[in-house]
């Protein structure tokens, strides 16, 4: 039993310190590329945001009366 | 002698349950919620990321125009319009007002799904002309936030996966009054998502891998599961 608990300790503190050391290149290319091919699908599509704060309301009812005025500039 | 077999027996199982949780738990924790502070995830420069590094050169690119229009509304595209006046109007905000009109603004604009192949990260501005997905409102708010003078250090696009519907996201993710807001597409900015497991996120400096030194990705079922699409 103490052997297994020493090896588990032993095992579960090399991990953490192994945690600590600087991530070698070959990992950060790894990883890179892990974060490349996640595919951020568009499963969640905007739903209005029901807060309201006066202020910002006001900021907003603006943007959308400059975005309704004129064209585009030449 | 008969008592201590017992005792022996708790002490190891006490033992192990604390190096598990210590190991597993940590892991777990640690794309849960969302630290700033966290250095140990470090990842890598942004522009070691080639995909982000173009859009930030395309963004630089773009900002001259959209800092001509900012300066004078004779000089704005249609598309900017709205904008100009968010900045305007929102530059003296409290920080606080300033990430609710951007996350309320950006959220208004056009949902436009991309095809899969074509499927790119899009500039604020090419996002203001055009819509976009996920990805984009993130990044969109990423620098509606940086013009409002939010310093790089503070705000970064994350991308999660949602453990609800077992799919990747992106939202934005800010650091404010010491805590952090997440901003997503479907409402005010949030103290919390219970359901989102942080995988990477990334800013102007850096990319931080959330899950460093507890599980490579590459070996993670959130980055074999879809491992053969393309973002």
């Amino acid at each position: 039993m103490k052997r297994s608990i020493l090896a588990a300790a032993t095992i579960s503190l090399a991990s953490m310190a192994a945690a600590e050391q600087p991530v070698a290149q070959s990992d950060v290319e790894a990883r890179l590329d892990a974060l490349e091919r996640i595919n951020v699908t568009a499963y969640k599509a905007p739903q209005a945001d029901e807060t309201k704060d006066a202020t910002v309301e006001a900021i907003l009812q603006k943007a959308e009366q400059a975005e309704h005025t004129g064209g585009d500039a030449q | 002698m008969t008592t201590r077999a017992p005792l022996h027996s708790n002490a190891a199982r006490f033992v192990l349950a604390t190096l598990a949780l210590l190991y597993f738990g940590n892991s777990d924790a640690s794309t849960r919620t969302y630290s700033f502070g966290a250095d140990d995830q470090y990842l890598t420069r942004a522009n070691d990321y080639p995909r982000w590094a173009a859009l930030v050169t395309r963004h630089a690119a773009q900002s001259v125009e959209i800092d001509a229009c900012i300066d004078d509304a004779t000089k704005c595209p249609k598309s900017l319009k709205g904008y100009r006046e968010v900045v305007l109007s929102g530059r003296d905000l409290a920080p606080a007002q300033k990430v609710r009109l951007a996350n309320k603004f950006i959220n208004t604009r056009r949902w436009n799904i991309e095809p899969r192949r074509d499927d790119d990260w899009r500039t604020l501005e090419d996002f203001l002309k055009f819509g976009g997905d996920c990805e984009d409102y993130a990044i969109a708010k990423y620098f509606v936030l940086r013009q409002f003078g939010f310093s790089v250090d503070d705000v970064r696009v994350a991308i999660t996966w949602d453990a609800r519907v077992q799919d990747y996201h992106a939202v934005t993710v800010v650091h404010l009054d010491d805590s952090v807001l997440v901003l997503d597409v479907d409402g005010p900015p949030r103290r919390q998502m219970a359901d989102y497991r942080f995988l990477f996120s990334i800013n102007e400096s850096g990319i931080w891998d959330h899950k460093a030194g507890k599980r490579r990705h590459s070996d993670s079922p959130e980055a074999t599961h879809r491992g053969a699409q393309q973002l």
